[in-house]
């Protein structure tokens, strides 16, 4: 997305160039890199175990400086700016020439290619790492990495039906992800997308087992609806108490997950939605025509997939192109500045809160209008909090947060087999995507390294000149 | 032989150099100015010097020894410290506590507090600080703040002081203390340097001046054979002007601005303004002088509608609007320079244009039935970057790369953009260069000629006497004060701003 802006992680390509301490980040990186592929594929030649790992990360500290350096040398020097003045590569985030100080035009359209390079890198660098280190774990605990990889993958991406599993994985978290993704950009923490989820799924049961009598149109939309502004509404009640008496959304928000979750299932337990005679705690089921069609044969991947790929373009649209993305980002970027500008915080807190929590209850709707087919108490495996690991993974981008949701959809889809097929128990993919987190913190806080050290160094950044 | 001989200093930054091969030398027992503008390279000498960078190239001899700094420790054991200018204190502990910290006097394995108190005390007494040594840091004025920074060097037995900027945070009177302890530390035989960009201080308080320029070292002067024009011919490169004004064109009795009797708490629930009431008309400049903390962030955020007062009212072009949000205050004309500039002026990580658009977005042509219109946007920020001569690569780029002066540009351009009826500015040139300053400074002028009324706020003594045609002395949260351009000097308001009230100018 054209609009978010993420500094580049220069560590990661500067092993070859010259300079400053970021760049034995990246030169340790790479080598372990290296070593770890190497370590990898030795292991897979010769299955033995750690003899084969020590010589594969030897040889891999080697092959990481001989092999890798020179791929990453010539990468660099494409995208390196060359002064025109004295011919010196300078790095390319640049402004100008650090010899002779040749101020260097603004090419945007290759600033959005370096930075979109940049951000899918830092994904696929981000699961590479989390993959790596889950082999490790695999190994000392006994299993072998590769095979329980391989079941992964295979039942992940490996056929058809295993992809459209993968894409049905995908789709609630898809929903959470851009609705969490809304709030972390306007510099909320809104944690409770999941309990907007669980009212937005009610609410559409509800419609779909009421009025039974309208066509599947507009009973479809009608459900989805009603799903959406109950999410949104359970989203404004923290968002009202942030925006009007201060209090901090983080707290709130949790607890109110508690409250949807408990009576969310009180009313289907006891309360009005209860069906008696049904052992499970369950609503009545949604009428037939209220049913999502199915896309492909033998799965349950329905027609909220589609939707939710839609959503990924209006929350584009929303976050770069409308009034209230702009004072959602302004807001997120600088709180006062914006108070300052004439913004108005409060109605953008309680806006971005509503929309964050539409697509929390369009996500519960999703699931039961193309899965249960009727609420059941308690039915989310997490996927609100999923929502957050992705909205973080894709750098609160809506492209990113899709390719994070695929990703997690995949592992999810490919991890209810490998119980099956391995010993290994289903908690591995637990284990993965919480390394996920790791290295998505890490990441995070390797950025905010550089960024500090280049403001403090500087001489052109604000802060630093002010003291001067 | 110098004291100190800092020889071919060389420090580079991605992208720029800061040093480049910058000789310096201080003899012993003197009090030796480093001028230069913002991004001069001063503070990076400095911070050289006093170990926090290392030189990419250079040597520093100290009594003609070689020596190496890798940081501050080995800077302080060379008797080499600095007072920066942010201080470094800990404002819940004592005085006493402050200046020993991390070299305590030791009794065993306890703190040997007796000894402390004395020996802070004798040092205080023999410099004539006057600070005591059992007293919070947290009481303390700012200046006595400072003193209390002083003695910490005294105390670690400094040879070298280095001081970055010391009169920037005083009032007038206080910068007068300053400059008599100073003239007693070198009395005793110690060296200091002295870090400014303020002439009438390195022609008051210092005997040599060595000017930086662009990361070089343009030329070391003696005071006494100097005029401050040729330091500042030597800093600038280029004839420096004052803002010089046509003499006042008739005002207009036209009241644009009117505060009327307002009362308002600070963030803590005290009482910051205490009934101020003015009014700045139409093509008129009103200056409000005052040392920081006397109730101009209060004001200041009262008259941007960021807070309410308790009892009062203002009014913008005869409306009232002391219950209106910012957004409307805005829409009627109103525009603000705050004085934070990275915090309340700008967004740095957003970038140019949408920091330019931040305050006219919701409205046409920017936006329309709730979007917004990208082309639009990119025509008007390439216009202000253009009008206002903002150096940058282009409209996408973000705040946080820019310099200072550019980034006030940056603020200037959408403040100034559309000409507002109300211009409240606060410190509008404050850590800004001579150059940009002078760019601030004519557009306020220019503004004026195009009766817009302006506020202006600044703890710069000089730019108020400048540029306003009235000033207003505020002090304990109500006016001291209000004098005529005619009848306003620096001993006067620097008496109002201190408090010490009006008889003499009433009488």
């Amino acid at each position: 997305m054209a609009t978010q802006r993420t500094p580049l992680p220069y560590w990661l390509i500067a092993p070859i160039l010259r300079g400053s301490g970021e760049v034995w980040i990246g030169v340790a990186l790479w080598i372990a890199i290296g070593a770890l592929v190497t370590a990898a594929i030795m292991q897979a030649r010769h299955r033995t175990a750690w003899k084969g790992a020590l010589l594969g990360a030897i040889l891999g500290s080697v092959g990481g400086v001989l092999l890798l350096a020179p791929l990453w040398f010539g990468l660099v020097s494409l995208l390196d700016k060359r002064c025109p003045h004295c011919r010196k590569h300078t790095r390319p985030d640049a402004a100008s020439c650090s010899r002779c100080d040749h101020a260097f035009a603004e090419a945007p359209r290759l600033d959005a290619f370096l930075a979109t390079l940049t951000n899918l890198t830092r994904v696929i660098l981000t699961i590479e790492l989390a993959l790596l280190a889950g082999g490790i774990i695999l190994e000392l605990s006994g299993k072998d990495a590769l095979d329980t990889y391989g079941v992964l993958f295979e039942w992940g991406l490996g056929t058809p039906r295993a992809r459209a599993n993968s894409l049905l994985a995908a789709t609630p978290i898809i929903f959470t992800g851009l609705g969490t993704a809304i709030a972390f950009r306007a510099g909320i923490f809104n944690v409770g997308v999941e309990g907007s989820l669980y009212m937005g799924a009610l609410f559409a049961a509800w419609v779909g087992f009421t009025f039974t009598d309208l066509p599947a149109l507009p009973l479809i939309a009608l459900a989805f609806a009603v799903g959406a502004v109950a999410g949104g509404l359970w989203g404004l009640v923290p968002g009202y108490l942030k925006a009007r008496l201060r209090v901090d959304e983080v707290v709130t928000t949790i607890m109110l997950n508690y409250v949807a979750i408990e009576f969310t299932s009180y009313m289907v337990q006891s309360g009005p939605f209860f069906v008696p005679g049904m052992a499970n705690a369950m609503s009545k089921t949604v009428a037939e025509q209220a049913q999502l069609p199915q896309l492909v044969e033998r799965s349950q991947l329905n027609a909220s997939f589609i939707l939710a790929l839609l959503a990924v373009v209006v929350v584009i649209i929303l976050m770069s192109r409308t009034r209230l993305g702009f004072s959602a980002r302004m807001v997120g970027d600088n709180p006062l500045f914006a108070r300052w500008s004439g913004i108005m915080v409060g109605r953008t807190i309680l806006l971005v809160m509503f929309f964050s929590g539409l697509f929390g209850g369009l996500a519960g709707a999703g699931q039961v209008l193309g899965v249960h087919y009727n609420f059941t108490a308690r039915f989310s495996r997490g996927f609100g909090f999923d929502g957050m690991t992705i909205a973080l993974l894709g750098r609160n981008s809506p492209v990113g947060v899709l390719i994070g949701a695929l990703l997690f959809g995949a592992l999810r889809s490919g991890g209810t087999t490998i119980e099956v097929f391995t010993d290994v128990p289903i908690d591995l993919v637990d284990i993965v995507q919480a390394l996920i987190i790791f290295f998505v913190a890490i990441d995070l806080n390797l950025d905010f390294l550089s960024r500090r050290r280049r403001a403090k160094t500087g001489p052109g950044a604000a802060p630093a000149s002010a003291a001067a | 032989m110098p004291f100190l001989r800092m020889a071919g200093i060389t420090k580079f930054f991605p992208g720029v150099v800061a040093n480049q091969n910058v000789d310096f030398e201080v003899e012993e027992g003197e009090i030796h100015a480093l001028v230069g503008e913002n991004g001069a390279g001063k503070s990076t000498l400095m911070k050289i010097l006093y170990g926090m960078e290392k030189p990419d190239a250079g040597q520093i001899f100290l009594q003609d020894r070689l020596v190496t700094i890798p940081n501050p420790q080995a800077a302080i054991a060379l008797g080499i410290d600095m007072v920066h200018q942010h201080f470094e204190l800990v404002p819940s502990l004592t005085v006493a506590e402050n200046v020993t910290l991390g070299y305590e006097p030791r009794r065993g394995p306890f703190v040997d507090r007796q000894t402390m108190a004395a020996r802070v005390r004798r040092l205080s007494e023999q410099f004539g600080l006057q600070v005591e040594p059992e007293a919070r840091v947290s009481s303390l004025s700012v200046g006595v703040q400072q003193r209390v920074e002083i003695l910490k060097l005294l105390y670690r037995d400094a040879r070298l002081l280095i001081l970055d900027e010391p009169s920037a945070v005083l009032t007038p009177q206080e910068v007068d203390d300053l400059f008599g302890v100073l003239r007693r530390l070198v009395a005793e035989g110690r060296t200091a340097i002295f870090i400014t960009h303020k002439l009438r201080e390195v022609m008051a308080i210092c005997h040599r001046a060595t000017v930086l320029r662009a990361g070089r070292a343009v030329g070391t002067v003696r005071v006494a054979e100097t005029q401050p024009e040729t330091i500042a011919q030597m800093m600038v490169g280029r004839e420096l002007e004052m803002p010089r004004r046509q003499t006042s064109h008739a005002i207009a009795e036209r009241p644009r601005l009117v505060v009327r009797d307002v009362h308002a708490d600070n963030d803590r629930g005290l009482p910051a303004l205490r009934g101020i009431s003015f009014t700045v008309h139409a093509g008129e400049i009103v200056g409000l002088a005052g040392v920081e903390g006397n109730g101009q962030a209060e004001l200041l955020q009262t008259l941007v509608g960021l807070r309410f007062p308790e009892r009062g009212d203002i009014l913008l072009d005869g409306r009232t609007i002391t219950r209106e949000g910012t957004r409307a205050r805005r829409e009627h004309g109103l525009a603000v320079i705050p004085e934070d500039r990275n915090r309340q002026g700008l967004s740095l990580p957003s970038t140019l244009s949408e920091n330019l658009i931040a305050t006219r977005y919701q409205a046409a042509p920017f936006s329309r039935l709730g979007l917004l219109v990208p082309g639009e946007i990119r025509r008007f920020a390439q216009r202000a970057i253009h009008a206002f001569d903002v150096r940058v690569r282009g409209p996408n780029v973000a705040v946080k790369t820019l310099s200072g002066g550019n980034a006030q540009k940056v603020v200037v351009a959408r403040e100034l953009a559309q000409p507002p009826t109300v211009l409240i500015a606060a410190q509008p040139t404050r850590g800004l260069d001579v150059g940009a300053t002078q760019f601030v400074h004519n557009e306020l002028l220019r503004l004026r000629e195009q009766q817009t009324a302006i506020l202006l706020i600044s703890a710069d003594l000089d730019e108020l006497l400048a540029l306003s045609d009235r000033l207003l002395v505020i002090f304990e949260g109500a006016l001291a004060g209000e004098l005529d351009r005619s009848q306003a000097t620096r001993e006067r308001l620097g008496l109002l701003m201190a408090g010490r009230a009006g008889a003499e100018l009433h009488a």
